[in-house]
This record gives C-alpha cells, sequence and structure tokens, in this order.
C-alpha cells in the first residue's frame, strides 16, 4: 500500500513540479501586476555615485520612461561614494527607523553588500520574482557571488566590469607592457609616467588585487578569507610595488586621490596612463574631450578582474514596489541595450544574448565600440571580501604613513 | 497747567542706594534744578521719572502729576517730554518727519499736519527746513527742532538731561533761554539735571544738590 | 515673551550642536576604539600635518590680513580693499582650492605660461608643488581663503575702535605708522578679533575640504584619516572615528590654549618691552614694498585660482605646455545650466530662509540684551560653539538627532543645520549694532507717544536697516558654502550648488566642478551687490544714519 503509493507519487511527481511552475508563473505574473499597481504614484529615491554626467543622463532618461510607463518617479539621489547612503541606513536602523527609510534604491557591490547583507539592511530576496530576471546570464559566475559571497537575490545584477588600462598611444609608441613583468620594466625605464589612485581608492584597491591575482603562487588561495598566511601570500605584490614605487608620479610619495584626478593629470599630460574599472571609460572620456583620441585600452593578457555591479533596496525603504519596478525596468533588454551603448554609457550587459529573443539581440548590435575599446581576455574573479581591508591596511602602513 | 510732585524716591543698584530720599513739588512753569558730579545718579532719576529704568536698579517712592500716580504707567502715557544734551534728532527722518512724530500724539488729524508742521518750524525760525537732513543742521537748529518736537507731543511736564551742554559758548544762550521760556509760556514743572551754575541760575528754582551715592537733598 | 526669544535662539543655535556633540562622546566611549585609533599607522605624523598647517596658516594669514588692513587703512582705502576681500570669501572653500591646483601643479598655468621658452620643458616636470608632504600648498590654501575673512573681520573692528586718533596721537608722539599701528591699533582690533581668529585656528587644524585637495596623502591629515573612518561601511571603524573626532577636538583646544598661553608668555611681554622702548626709528615701515603688497599678493591668488577655475570650465584636454585649452566649449555651462537650476533654486531658497529667520531671532534677542554686554559676551560665546567645535565632532551626531526627529532629509532639518551656522554672524553685525544705538532715541520716542512696537518698527528698525543688509549677506554667503551641513541633514535629497560641486568634484569632472564653483562665488556676489546698493539707495540723502 506504502509502495503503490510511493510509486504513484514518484510517477506523478515530473508532472506535480510541472504543474506548479504553471501556476508559480500565473502566480507571479498576478503578483507582479500588485507590484505594479502598488508601484504607481510612488517616488523611489535612488542613491547612486553620480559623478559622470553621461550615467547621470541615461538614469534621467530612465526615470522618464518609468514615468511614463508605470507612473513611477525616479528621484536621482547623487552621492560622492554609496558608503554614505550604506552609514545612512546603518544609522536609520540605529534610530529605530524600519518603515519609511531615506533610501528606496542604491547601487551597491563588494565591501557596501557584504556590509548591508551582514547587518541584515536589504529588502528580499526580491530579484527572483522580476519578469526581467529570466534575461540573467546565470553562467555568468560575477552574478552569482559579489566578491565570493553569495548574492542570495538581495541584488540585482545591474552591469559588468573588467579592470582596465589605458594609456596615451601618442606617448607609447612600442606595444604596450601585457603583464606585470613588462609593466614594471615599462615604469623603470620611463620614470614619473605611472602611478595608480591611492588605495583604500576604489580603483586604486581593485589594482593591487589585479596584481596580486597575476602574481600569487596560487590564485584560488585568494577566494578564501584572509588568515595568518597573508604575508607570504602577499609578498610578490610587495616586491611589485616596491620596485616600481621609486619610478612612479611623485617618486611614489603622492598619488592622485581618484580615477577622476588621475584622469587629470594625463589630460594635463603629468603621466602616461590611466586606470579604470569599466573597458567604455576611454570611449566616454574621448567623446567628452576629457582625454586625447590617442588613448588606448588593454587588459593584461593573462586576465582582468572583473566583477558584477548590482541593485539593492534597504530594509526600510519607502517604496520597495516602486524600486522593484525600476528595478525591473533598467533590466529590460531595451535598456540593458541603451546602458552598453557607448554613447549612452558603455556599461556591458549582464543579460545572456542566448535568453533573448532576435529582436531583442538585434538592439544590442550597436558595432564597433571605438578603438580605445581593449581587446576582451579571460576573467578573473574578486577576492574574498577580506583581501580589500587587509591589502588597504597593509599598504597604508608599508607605503601610506613615511 | 499741571504740578509734578516727587515723593521719597529713592534708587538702589546692588543692594546699595544710590540716591534718595528726594521729595519735591514742583508747581507749573518751575524748574527743578538737580546738580553734582557724574556718578551720582541724576540721569538715572530721570530715567525712573520716565519709565525707562533699566531692571538692574530697584526703586522706591513715586511720581505724580496733579496728584496721579504715574509709577504703573508705561513712557508714552506718563505725559513727560525728554531732552537730552545729544539732540537725538532720528537720522532717518527729515526735519518735518522728527517733528510729526512728535506731532502724533496731539491728534491734528493727517491732512492739517503738514502746514501745522510748517507753521511750528517757522515759530522756531526754521521755516523752509522742513525737507532737510537733520546731519546738515547746526548744533543750535538742531536743539530747536529738537525742543519743537518735545513740545509738539504737549507734553504735562519736561524733563532736561544736560540739554545745553553739548552747544557751543555763543548757541548755548539763546537755547537756555528759548527752552526757559518755552516752559514758562507753557508752564509746565521741569526737571533739570545739570552741572553747568549757569544752568541753575537761569533756571530760578529749587535746588537738590547730590554729592554721591547716599547724599540727602 | 521677551525670555520666549532668548530660549528660541538657544534651542536652535546651541541645543543641537550639545547633542550632536554628546551623540559622538556616547560614540567614542570604547576602549578598543580609542586602543585601535592610538594604533592606526601614521597617527601622529597626520596629528603634526593637522597642526603645524592649521598653526602655519592662522598666524600667517593674521599677519597679511593685519598689514593689509593697516595699509588700507592708511590710504584711506578701507573701503577698496573691503570690496576686494568679498570675492575671495564669498568663493567656497573647495573651489579655491581646485583653482589653485590648476595654478600651482607641474602642469599649472604658471608653468605653462613661462614653458617651454623659458624653462624648456616639453613634458611637466615632477615636482610636488601641491600635496607637498609638509603641506606647504595646505597651507598656502588656507592662508588664500582665511586672509580676505580676517580682513573683513578686523575692517568691521576698525569701525569700533577711535583708530584715526590714535594714529594722529602716535605719529605726533614721533612714531612710524608701523609702530604706531601696532602699539596702539591692533591690540584694540586684537580683542575684537579673537574669537574669528579661534575659529580661523580650529579650521585649519580640522578642514576635510582643502585638505581632500591640496594636502598630502601619505599619510594625509588627522582631519583625512577621521573623514575616512567616518564613512567606511564597516560599522566596527565608526567607534574608532568618533574617537578620532575626539581627539581632533581635544588636538584643537590643546592647540588654542598653548597658542594664547604663548602669547601671553613670550609674545605680550615682548611686546610690551618693544611698545615702550622709546624707540621711534622706523626700522620696520608699513609703506615699504612687501608689507604694502603681501595682502594683493594673497588676494591676487585668490583671484587668479577663480581665473584657472573659469578657464578650465570651458576647456576640454589640455596637455602641457599649451598656455590655452585645445578647444574651448561651452558645453559644460549650456548643459550644466540646465542641470543646475534645480540646486541653484534650493541653494537660494535656504540661504535666504536661513539669512531671515536667523536675522529676525537675532534682531529679538538683541532687543532683550540691548542694555546688557555682560549677557551679550555670553550668549555670543554660546553662540559660537559651531564655529570654534570641529564640525566633524557634532555633525555625526547631530544627523542621529535629526533621524530620531524624522528631519533628515528635510527642508526643515537642512534650515536647521544652516542656521547653526548662520546665526553666529547674524549676532555679530545685529547684536553690536543694535546694542550701540544710542539708548536715548528709544527713551524719546516713547516720551513722545510711541509705544514699544511702534517706537521699534519707526525708529530703531530704519536705523538698522544697512546692518540687516550686511548680515543678510553674510547669512546667505555663509549658507551657501555650507557643504558637510547640508549633506548630513539633507541626506543628498536636498540638492545644493554646494554639494553638486562637490559631486562634480569627486568625479573629476573639472568643467562641472568649475561651473559649480563659478556659480557658488556668483550667487552670494550677486546678494552681497543687491544689499549693497539697496544699502546705499536707502537714506541716501541722510548723512547721519549708521553705515
Amino acid at each position: 500500500m506504502r509502495s503503490l503509493l510511493r510509486h504513484l507519487l514518484t510517477a506523478a511527481l515530473p508532472a506535480i513540479i510541472a504543474l506548479s511552475h504553471v501556476a508559480n508563473a500565473a502566480q507571479g505574473s498576478a503578483d507582479w501586476a500588485d507590484v505594479e499597481k502598488a508601484a504607481r504614484g510612488q517616488t523611489v529615491y535612488f542613491n547612486a555615485w553620480a559623478g559622470d554626467a553621461t550615467i547621470n543622463r541615461y538614469i534621467a532618461w530612465a526615470g522618464d520612461e518609468v514615468q511614463r510607463r508605470y507612473g513611477v518617479r525616479l528621484v536621482l539621489v547623487k552621492v560622492t561614494d554609496i558608503a554614505e547612503a550604506v552609514t545612512r541606513i546603518q544609522a536609520e536602523k540605529a534610530a529605530g527607523r524600519t518603515t519609511g527609510g531615506s533610501v528606496d534604491l542604491m547601487w551597491i557591490n563588494g565591501e557596501n553588500f557584504a556590509s548591508l547583507k551582514a547587518a541584515g539592511l536589504l529588502y528580499g530576496p526580491w530579484v527572483d520574482s522580476l519578469p526581467n530576471a529570466r534575461f540573467l546570464n546565470a553562467s555568468d559566475p560575477t552574478q552569482e557571488t559579489d566578491f565570493t559571497l553569495p548574492t542570495a537575490g538581495l541584488e540585482m545584477p545591474w552591469g559588468g566590469a573588467r579592470f582596465t588600462l589605458f594609456y596615451d598611444s601618442a606617448a607609447i609608441k612600442s606595444p604596450a607592457p601585457q603583464d606585470p613583468q613588462s609593466l614594471l620594466e615599462w615604469i623603470r625605464a620611463h620614470p614619473g609616467r605611472f602611478t595608480y589612485p591611492q588605495p583604500p581608492d576604489f580603483i586604486g584597491s581593485s589594482f593591487l588585487k589585479q596584481l596580486l591575482l597575476l602574481l600569487v603562487a596560487d590564485p584560488a588561495r585568494l577566494q578564501q578569507p584572509v588568515a595568518a598566511d597573508f604575508d607570504s601570500v602577499t609578498r610578490p605584490l610587495w616586491a611589485w610595488l616596491d620596485a616600481a614605487h621609486p619610478q612612479l608620479w611623485r617618486s611614489g610619495r603622492t598619488f592622485p586621490r581618484s580615477l577622476p584626478d588621475q584622469r587629470r593629470l594625463l589630460g594635463d599630460g603629468e603621466v602616461d596612463w590611466l586606470l579604470a574599472f569599466n573597458p567604455s571609460e576611454g570611449a566616454r572620456a574621448i567623446r567628452a574631450r576629457e582625454l586625447p583620441a590617442s588613448l588606448r585600452g588593454m587588459h593584461f593578457a593573462r586576465g582582468a578582474l572583473g566583477n558584477s555591479h548590482f541593485l539593492g533596496i534597504p530594509f526600510n525603504a519607502s517604496a520597495s514596489a516602486g524600486a522593484r519596478v525600476v528595478a525591473n525596468f533598467l533590466l529590460s533588454p531595451e535598456a540593458q541595450a541603451r546602458k552598453a551603448d557607448a554613447a549612452h554609457w558603455g556599461d556591458p550587459t549582464v543579460l545572456s544574448m542566448g535568453a533573448l529573443n532576435p529582436a531583442d539581440r538585434k538592439r544590442f548590435d550597436v558595432g564597433a565600440q571605438g578603438a580605445a575599446w581593449p581587446a576582451p581576455v579571460p576573467l578573473l574573479l574578486e577576492p574574498h571580501p577580506s583581501w580589500t581591508p587587509a591589502l588597504e591596511r597593509a599598504w597604508s602602513i608599508r607605503y601610506g604613513t613615511r | 497747567m499741571s504740578t509734578l510732585t516727587l515723593k521719597g524716591i529713592s534708587l538702589q543698584v546692588a543692594g546699595k542706594t544710590l540716591l534718595g530720599p528726594v521729595d519735591a513739588e514742583i508747581l507749573p512753569g518751575q524748574i527743578l534744578s538737580i546738580v553734582g558730579r557724574s556718578g551720582t545718579g541724576k540721569s538715572s532719576m530721570l530715567a525712573f521719572l520716565c519709565g525707562v529704568l533699566p531692571a538692574a536698579f530697584s526703586t522706591s517712592g513715586r511720581v505724580l502729576i496733579d496728584g496721579e500716580d504715574l509709577s504703573a504707567l508705561p513712557p508714552e502715557r506718563r505725559g513727560f517730554g525728554i531732552l537730552f544734551q545729544d539732540d537725538l534728532l532720528f537720522p532717518h527722518l527729515s526735519v518735518a518727519g522728527n517733528v510729526a512724530f512728535g506731532l502724533r500724539r496731539a491728534g491734528v488729524p493727517g491732512a492739517g499736519r503738514g502746514p501745522a508742521i510748517e507753521t511750528a518750524l517757522a515759530s522756531f525760525g526754521l521755516a523752509g527746513f522742513g525737507p532737510s537732513d537733520p546731519a546738515t543742521l547746526s548744533g543750535g537748529e538742531r536743539a530747536r527742532v529738537s525742543l519743537l518736537r518735545t513740545l509738539l507731543s504737549e507734553p504735562k511736564a519736561l524733563l532736561l538731561d544736560e540739554p545745553f551742554a553739548h552747544l557751543d559758548d555763543e548757541t548755548r544762550g539763546s537755547i537756555r533761554t528759548l527752552v526757559f521760556d518755552e516752559i514758562r509760556r507753557r508752564q509746565l514743572p521741569t526737571v533739570l539735571v545739570t552741572h553747568d551754575a549757569e544752568d541753575v541760575v537761569a533756571a530760578q528754582g529749587q535746588v537738590i544738590r547730590l554729592d554721591g551715592p547716599g547724599a540727602l537733598p | 515673551m521677551k525670555r520666549a526669544s532668548v530660549v528660541l535662539l538657544l534651542l536652535i543655535g546651541v541645543m543641537p550642536v550639545v547633542a550632536g556633540f554628546i551623540g559622538t562622546v556616547m560614540g567614542a566611549v570604547s576602549v578598543p576604539a580609542w586602543r585601535e585609533l592610538l594604533a592606526e599607522p601614521g597617527l601622529l605624523h597626520a596629528s603634526l600635518l593637522s597642526i603645524g598647517t592649521g598653526v602655519a596658516s592662522t598666524l600667517l594669514a593674521l599677519a597679511v590680513a593685519h598689514m593689509a588692513v593697516a595699509t588700507a587703512f592708511l590710504q584711506q582705502r578701507a573701503a577698496t580693499l573691503r570690496l576686494a576681500a568679498l570675492p575671495a570669501l564669498a568663493t567656497p572653500h573647495v573651489a579655491i582650492a581646485i583653482g589653485l591646483v590648476l595654478l600651482l601643479a607641474p602642469s599649472g598655468l604658471l608653468l605653462r605660461a613661462v614653458s617651454p621658452w623659458a624653462t624648456g620643458y616639453e613634458q611637466a616636470p615632477d615636482w610636488a608643488t601641491v600635496q607637498d608632504p609638509f603641506g606647504l600648498a595646505l597651507t598656502l590654501g588656507l592662508i588664500v581663503k582665511e586672509v580676505p575673512f580676517l580682513i573683513l573681520v578686523l575692517l568691521g573692528g576698525l569701525s569700533q575702535v577711535p583708530a584715526d586718533r590714535l594714529m594722529i596721537q602716535g605719529r605726533v608722539l614721533g612714531y612710524g605708522a608701523f609702530k604706531t599701528w601696532f602699539v596702539a591699533v591692533a591690540p584694540l582690533l586684537h580683542r575684537q578679533s579673537r574669537l574669528a581668529t579661534v575659529a580661523v585656528l580650529v579650521f585649519g587644524v580640522t578642514n576635510v575640504e582643502m585638505a581632500l585637495v591640496l594636502g598630502p596623502t601619505t599619510p594625509p591629515t588627522l582631519s583625512l584619516l577621521v573623514w575616512r573612518w567616518f564613512t567606511d561601511t564597516d560599522l566596527a571603524i565608526r567607534s574608532q572615528a568618533y574617537a578620532g573626532a575626539l581627539l581632533m577636538l581635544l588636538i584643537s583646544a590643546l592647540v588654542v590654549a598653548l597658542l594664547a598661553g604663548a602669547a601671553h608668555a613670550v609674545l605680550s611681554p615682548r611686546w610690551r618691552a618693544w611698545a615702550t622702548n622709546g624707540h621711534r626709528a622706523p626700522s620696520l615701515r608699513l609703506d615699504g614694498l612687501a608689507s604694502r603688497n603681501v595682502g594683493r599678493v594673497v588676494l591676487g591668488l585668490g583671484g587668479a585660482a577663480t581665473v584657472a577655475l573659469l578657464i578650465r570650465s570651458v576647456g576640454g584636454a589640455w596637455r602641457f605646455p599649451a598656455v590655452w585649452p585645445a578647444r574651448l566649449s561651452i558645453a559644460a555651462w549650456t548643459q550644466g545650466l540646465q542641470d543646475m537650476r534645480a540646486a541653484v533654486a534650493a541653494s537660494i531658497t535656504v540661504g535666504l530662509v536661513a539669512a531671515v529667520i536667523a536675522i529676525g531671532i537675532v534682531l529679538a534677542v538683541a532687543e532683550v540684551l540691548h542694555d546688557r554686554p555682560l549677557a551679550r559676551r555670553r550668549f555670543a560665546m554660546l553662540l559660537f560653539i559651531p564655529l570654534v567645535l570641529p564640525q566633524m565632532a557634532f555633525l555625526f551626531g547631530l544627523q542621529t538627532v535629526l533621524i530620531r526627529l524624522g528631519m533628515d532629509g528635510q527642508w526643515t532639518g537642512v534650515l536647521w543645520s544652516h542656521l547653526l551656522f548662520v546665526l553666529p554672524y547674524a549676532w555679530v553685525v545685529l547684536a553690536e549694532a543694535r546694542a550701540q544705538l544710542p539708548p536715548g532715541y528709544r527713551i524719546v520716542a516713547r516720551t513722545l507717544g510711541a509705544g514699544p512696537l511702534t517706537t521699534w518698527v519707526n525708529i530703531l528698525l530704519p536705523q538698522l536697516l544697512r546692518s540687516i543688509l550686511v548680515a543678510a549677506g553674510l547669512c546667505f554667503a555663509v549658507s551657501m558654502a555650507l557643504y558637510l551641513p547640508t549633506q548630513f541633514a539633507g541626506g543628498g535629497r536636498i540638492v545644493t550648488v554646494t554639494t553638486e560641486a562637490a559631486v562634480a568634484m569627486s568625479s573629476g569632472d573639472l568643467r562641472s566642478a568649475a561651473s559649480y564653483g563659478v556659480m557658488q562665488a556668483l550667487l552670494p556676489l550677486v546678494v552681497f551687490a543687491v544689499t549693497a546698493w539697496i544699502s546705499r539707495a536707502l537714506f541716501a540723502d541722510r548723512k547721519g544714519m549708521p553705515a
């Protein structure tokens, strides 16, 4: 009797699962209609690093669209560092404000996500409930884990990024160095012409990680948290930096504050290199006439540090329905294609081309991305988040305090 | 025609008696002179009479005009007019504006004010000065405007705080004559605070000498 | 009623600072936080850097301001000097700092102007002319920014000191102008400007904006370290940040006390000996080349920095050693003016409303305290707390207060945080102006039959109007320049020209940062010009009005 039942159940199981999927899908679309209904008339405060006029204009376009289509008002809250928004949410939590928070949607990744997730300050999981989530590129490891932490549906992939080096081809005629060793040789041959933003600046810290990934004996070790072997693991990195620093801009005693600071130095002709986390930075800067058209992009041949950046919703958001509607729109093929177009931003998409219908796929055919676009190389995953502060602190002790 | 009565007035500051008690009855047109070195509380006495003494002082005694006790009244309803050594013409108003500010209480209807002011100015030898900036007048002219402004408010009694001290020698005599003449013509009981012996002689009235804190009349 | 205005002023102007400060102290009550703080690599170096740049810039700025005011006074050009100091006063710190970088950096305008024909440099040399390890560029930046402020403070004090007669007295006794000024006039001015000097000193030791742009980075100043900890998302570092803020407070207090002590113990006796030695030899002459021009050079540097900013706002890629950008484009301006509208409107609204409220409250309290100098002095001390306390020591705590009150990200919150910094300036101008009106005016008006309100409206207020206009311009300029308070209270939702300039700056979009910077300087100047014009037009035919 019992075994018969088991047989029946086993036989019926696929059917039951299939049925429940259909029911879920129906349920899902009904739920989503509710979300859109709740979102109508809401104002979504979108906290984002907004120091780039191109990105601001893209967000303004999205704002117009969601207003027109869904009746959601999107307000861009410009922050100089998204950490400002994170500390604000922490302060709201400390003050006991569990609803009616001041942030509805935020642009995050890495340590910010780690902080928010650890403190339980994120709403969700919500990403899988978005209709457009089905287009996401499931095979991209940077979408599943953010600096090795599972994203767990708490943040929505928005765009991709690869660590990129740009140089002025008018100044560097011979082939650009393709690995750390040849870069070091170039630096020695051209004192004062290379530099990088001072850690803990985001770009500066990323440069340390990019170098470490290429120099370390066992890259897999970096996927685990920092431990007592920190010194031995990182030794090759410090050796490289010790050799390079005396030959850097200002002899390695002063560093640019940030990517934009270094961009000005390149524009003014004080250095020949620019480091960025977006392969489109060069094309953008050329178009904005901030940098000369002779700018070229490159990755280290063995691989580029890569990650995705995400959208998150705080636990106490005032307009979480509106925030989800905005996020879903930003994930649509239309919005993603516009974002990938260097004329509007040039941020790589997070969608899987295979998941799109031919018409949507065509939206991404925007042609050549310009001469400053680097040739693709293998992806190197972000180390565990604990490496970032450890590297920053070690850097600061070695080079930041003399 | 009013009579001003001071009854047992004394002023204390920080627990020490500064002045008084002062008792006096001042008949219409009479001038009581209070003389003494500076710092003896003469000006504070006047401030007390017109009701603007700072709260730091404690006081006793009463002020009466025609038997009515003024102690509880605000300055604007006590009926005193006051003249200081500085003419204190309001610098943002014209001469006519200054005089008009004094005329206000007299209740002359709006339309009649212009001519009334012009007539009054003319009677003080200030014809045509109405639109002038007070800062452009001579010391004597300013003193006359100041007196006129006070008189037009039709006070029942007058307080004079060294009113001629800032004037030059030539003007002082004529202004003093003008002021004292007006006091007698209008029969105003007056308290004069001064350290100028000539003022006291010209006042021809009772004299109270203050020689220091706690001094008796 | 009278008491109500005093209580209101204390509630608005002092209470939040105290509450914020308590929040900071509570945040710093943690032994591990202090242990972490003291173990921070480079802490001593960073602290010394903060102290060095703050003290040096304050002393030099004070000397320059005194020389500039003294020469202007002797040449009867005080009004010109005041006018020359206004633009630099109105230009925000960040804008001045960026402008100086564009001027002084190896790829800056100065070196471009002489390259390559005089220097032979085809490439920008690798010199540390800004962000130098000793903080010299930072010190210079602070001097450029603080000299105009001190000049205006000293000029303000000059009007309350019988400088003319003192100078004549000294000259007829046979002393030169320099000695007379520093023996007879400067000490009186110094007494008037002591509080402002302390504010300058504390700002110099604790500022973030200028150190960020001009200061060294290995290590940076203590203020930048603390700022970095406060903006770290790792909550564990937060207590360390609070402890760091308190350390900054301790250091500022120590520096103020030490300088005051040094002035008392060392400078005072020497000054007294010098003042009374009877030496009349004009060894130092005020009309000497250096003293006459040092003020001009500093004010000129501020002006040149603004010009550099303007050029950059219309220039694109601009390789050394080109003296002029390859292509000019007003794109940043045309695009910028569009984007700027909301921020400009917000800046104007907050600035004007803050000015009106501050002036209203201060007038009421000044009326109550007009004949109580001691109470006024104590009140000034209280109101000045936000200016002499390092901003970080109470702003973080204040943010928590605002969140608890539900006022963060709201107009009311921003307005309130601006009032903290605007009120002391309104007080300085108006409380003294009111106290200096002869008391007789009120007595005369009252005995002429006017009630208290009529007296105030018709007699006292008109005489204060010019001071009110000055206060309005000053309050607006102060509100305009506030960055940290706006950011903390507004949470990014309230966007002003100043916060936008900082965002543009952080992105390195120098073109729009420059256009915002120019706008930041322009708005207060327009208000200054308008108030000055009204002030002149009002009572133009009344010579006896207080200026």
